[in-house]
């Protein structure tokens, strides 16, 4: 987020959206005077039900949709701009794939669009097919995968052209809590490098855990923006963590509260997430040996995706060994 | 840690591998060993034919894989020109064509009547394959090009491809590219069959000698036509004028209504009577322009049609006497100048020797009426020929290849139109609508003759060739007339076939951009013909058409609007 001088990667100003029929009339507004910012580096989270206007907005983004009114600026110049395109990735909320091509020949015609030559596409392919685990089968039609691997697939097809903006529109859905997971820590890892990601989701908890800033939508507005401490934290309220409290340890604490005359309104145990221990779990059976017919487990984020590895993190240090995902899911477990 | 990769099948080599491939060398192998098995049961001709079968199935994939290797450099267009055709290739469609002709065409030479003239045999075999080849690439076109697009708006893959550095019109060309190529691939390999299937059944037995120097004449070759003028053009000319002046002096109001019709009536009604031997008139046609030195043969083609006026008789006999240049023809022979006698209502070829033209490369030929007396009538029926194709002089000029090279490249020229028409057609409707529109072009670009004679004679005009300016007053006029009698239905059929006659003049005719035809008649195709056809229909019409897809693409909102 910082040191990149602070450029402003997406741009809206009081964008609506009319979508008119047939004889013109005005049929739907799907999005209303919505202004948006987001900044070089930043994880922005899209938020809202279905059909509060993330999508159109998205497409609009996109040059898909011309809004009705307002103004777009996508790294400085119009979305239809083509010298835009080439540095942005997109990832429909469904893949929209051709059914008769093969995982490998999917990835190679986006790369054509993008006039990478013939061995720039191979080597590319190559990293991104291994880092969503498709490599084992990258020969079959993708009509043949399952919604998750179609994500994966369409995920690689985002990022074969290193964009500097990766617009992911429900980029967990359909995946199972390994691929989500994996797919999580890959926005982290491409938003260390100095990425820019808007990400658009229903599943909160993904928000919540990636996201710099939110934007809460509802009936094509903006009804709530801000970082997400700004927008989660709950001043009224305070919690201590520590080691299990023998009673007489907490009665004390409650002696203490009281002097102040502030009383105690919870004392729990802290649960772990289920995401976490199913995750465990996955983890350790992979460890174990057991076959499973889905994707692979994923490798290493792909070298030529920019930015500085070294900024990787947990993600950066294993994208090192040939375990990498499972060492940082592992590690990422233990931080739990 | 582990292995983590699970596989779920063996790891395989080859990049490409679509289901559809898989089947194919079983199916070769089983049919060359058929074909095997035929030749030495004694049955070449079945052998031929389905050697032939698996050699065309063989030629199309490794054309197919061409066509990919040569669309695989990094460009937009090219990108999504290969997709078109891998998209092509996993729906199977091309491939169920190419089993449809693969299967056909090798087994239509063994359907047809051995006791048939060979000639007409093979001309019906050209006709027959190149139509129905013509035909069903024309069908794959349609569907594969509003396929594709309406496909990816439907399934909003076009917003994949759209989102990346592809402008709408790339995208467009793109489609079309693919589809033109593969096109291409699927016509050169077709072609090719049947070039092969033609030569194949040329060398048959024949049913006389006749008949051979018929195919070799008239059917593997490639013949100019001269059509006649005549011989005293000037009298002719000044006899025309000075009838049609005195047309403009005797009933100036209906010569001032349509100046050129009558004019163009008067001209064909002297022509016709030119073309039409009395027992007591002798008519010569001037043929000119035959240059002896460049004939490629010793001998030239009298190709006519004559009719006798004797309604009523079926297949009735002409009889007439001929002169090449003052000389009778065939030469006397003990005294008797010999005469030609021939069904009538039926094309005849005569040949006739070059050494008859003159050194000006000119070819008078006289024909007189030598006609019997029919019982009951005084005066033999008179002879008649069509102006046009009915009395023709042609010439050997070209190649049977060149020629049916020229010929595919005028079907390609149809084809590359076709899925411009069907590719701007999908850029604003959805599929069934789109594969309608197409259709309709299509049609009307095949019938668009037929069609232009339906509209006149609905809405009681001639529209003949006459000029734009006086086509716009003459229907003008037409509908001021009908308002003025409050004949509104009349009016509004006029109406209506004013939008019916622009669409009309917006499509391209493919008769008048024929090739077929041309081929199995042993016609010459001129070069400049043939690329001009090209140009027009390969070039000019898709550059407008990919156009005007693109206008309406640019400004379609590619959503499908959930909310309400």
């Amino acid at each position: 987020m910082d040191g990149n001088g602070g450029a402003v990667d997406i741009a809206c100003i009081g964008v609506t959206k009319t979508f008119r029929d047939f004889w013109m009339r005005p049929r739907v507004r799907a999005v209303e005077g919505v202004d948006l910012e987001v900044r070089r580096g930043e994880v922005f989270g899209l938020l809202g039900p279905n059909g509060s206007g993330k999508s159109t907005t998205i497409k609009m983004l996109l040059g898909l949709l011309q809004p009705t009114r307002g103004r777009i600026a996508i790294l400085g110049k119009r979305p239809k701009d083509v010298e835009t395109k080439r540095r942005v990735g997109y990832l429909p909320e469904e893949s929209y794939l051709y059914r008769f091509l093969t995982g490998r020949e999917t990835l190679d015609y986006y790369g054509r669009l993008f006039r990478l030559d013939r061995r720039a596409r191979r080597e590319r392919i190559d990293m991104l097919l291994e880092m969503v685990g498709l490599a084992a089968v990258q020969d079959r039609p993708v009509g043949e995968y399952s919604k998750g691997m179609q994500r994966r697939i369409g995920l690689a097809q985002s990022l074969i052209n290193d964009p500097q903006l990766l617009i992911l529109d429900e980029p967990t859905s359909g995946m199972d809590p390994v691929g989500a997971h994996q797919i999580k820590e890959l926005i982290a890892t491409l938003a260390r490098r100095g990425k820019t990601v808007l990400l658009c989701s229903h599943l909160l908890g993904d928000v919540e855990d990636l996201c710099d800033r939110v934007a809460i939508m509802y009936g094509g507005m903006i009804r709530a923006a801000g970082t997400c401490a700004e927008l989660l934290t709950r001043r009224q309220a305070t919690i201590l963590e520590a080691p299990t409290l023998p009673p007489a340890v907490l009665d004390e604490v409650r002696g203490v509260l009281a002097r102040h005359d502030i009383s105690l309104t919870r004392v729990d145990h802290p649960r772990r997430s289920l995401e976490s221990l199913f995750l465990e779990i996955v983890a350790t059976a992979r460890a174990e040996g057991v076959g499973t017919a889905g994707a692979g487990a994923g490798g290493p984020v792909a070298e030529f995706l920019g930015g500085d590895p070294a900024h990787d993190g947990a993600a950066g240090q294993a994208a090192a060994g040939a375990d990498a995902v499972d060492a940082s899911l592992l590690e990422s477990l233990t931080r739990r | 840690m582990t292995e983590l990769v699970t596989n779920l099948a063996p790891a395989s080599t080859s990049s490409t591998r679509a289901a559809w491939r898989q089947p194919l060398p079983l199916a070769v192998t089983a049919a060359m060993i058929g074909a095997g098995g035929l030749w030495l049961a004694g049955r070449p001709l079945a052998a031929t034919a389905i050697g032939g079968a698996a050699g065309l199935a063989v030629a199309f994939v490794a054309g197919l894989r061409l066509l990919r290797w040569a669309l695989g450099g990094g460009n937009e267009v090219s990108g999504v020109a290969g997709a078109v055709v891998d998209e092509a290739l996993g729906s199977r469609m091309p491939v169920i064509f190419m089993v449809l002709l693969a299967v056909g065409l090798p087994i239509l030479p063994l359907v047809l009547d051995a006791t048939e003239r060979l000639e007409y045999r093979l001309q019906f075999f050209l006709t027959w394959s190149l139509s129905a080849a013509a035909f069903l690439l024309a069908m794959v076109t349609i569907v594969l090009a509003c396929g594709s697009v309406c496909g990816d708006i439907d399934s909003q893959r076009i917003h994949m491809t759209l989102s990346k550095p592809v402008e709408r019109w790339q995208y467009l060309l793109g489609k079309w590219l693919g589809i033109v190529l593969l096109d291409g691939v699927l016509l050169a390999i077709i072609g090719a069959g049947i070039l092969l299937g033609a030569r194949a059944l040329g060398r048959l037995p024949t049913v006389d000698a006749a008949d051979r120097r018929a195919v070799d004449e008239q059917v593997f070759t490639a013949r100019s036509s001269v059509r006649p003028e005549h011989p005293e053009a000037a009298a002719f000319e000044a006899a025309i004028a000075a009838q049609v002046e005195q047309i403009r002096q005797d009933e100036p109001a209906a010569f001032a209504a349509d100046p050129a019709g009558v004019g163009r009536r008067i001209r064909s009604e002297r022509v016709l009577e030119w073309h039409t031997i009395t027992a007591d008139v002798v008519s010569s046609f001037l043929f000119t322009g035959l240059d002896r030195e460049r004939l490629a043969a010793d001998v030239i083609q009298l190709r006519l049609k004559p009719f006798a006026d004797n309604v009523g008789v079926d297949r009735a006999e002409v009889r007439f006497a001929l002169w090449l240049n003052g000389r009778p023809f065939p030469p006397i022979r003990d005294g008797r100048h010999e005469e030609f006698v021939l069904p009538s209502l039926m094309f005849h070829t005569i040949d006739l020797p070059a050494s008859a033209i003159d050194s000006s490369g000119a070819l008078r030929v006289t024909i007189a009426n030598r006609n019997l007396v029919p019982p009951g009538e005084t005066q033999p029926t008179n002879i008649a020929f069509s102006p046009g194709k009915g009395l023709e002089i042609l010439y050997r000029s070209g190649s049977f290849t060149g020629n049916f090279l020229r010929g595919l490249l005028v079907g390609w020229a149809k084809l590359a139109m076709l899925a411009a028409a069907a590719l701007a057609a999908a850029s604003c409707l959805a599929f069934p609508t789109a594969v309608l529109a197409s259709l309709m072009v299509y049609v009307s670009a095949v019938a668009k003759g037929f069609l232009a004679n339906a509209i006149d004679i609905y809405t009681g005009t001639d529209g003949g060739q006459a000029t734009l300016a006086s086509m716009v007053r003459l229907r003008m006029g037409l509908l001021l007339e009908r308002i003025n009698r409050f004949e509104w239905w009349e009016a509004a059929k006029t109406l209506t076939s004013w939008a019916a006659e622009g669409f009309l003049a917006l499509v391209p005719s493919f008769g008048t951009h024929d090739g077929i035809t041309e081929v199995a008649t042993g016609r010459l195709l001129p070069v400049t013909q043939a690329f001009g056809s090209a140009g027009i229909l390969g070039i000019a019409y898709p550059v407008a058409l990919v156009a005007l897809g693109w206008a309406l693409l640019e400004r379609r909102d590619l959503v499908n609007v959930s909310g309400s």
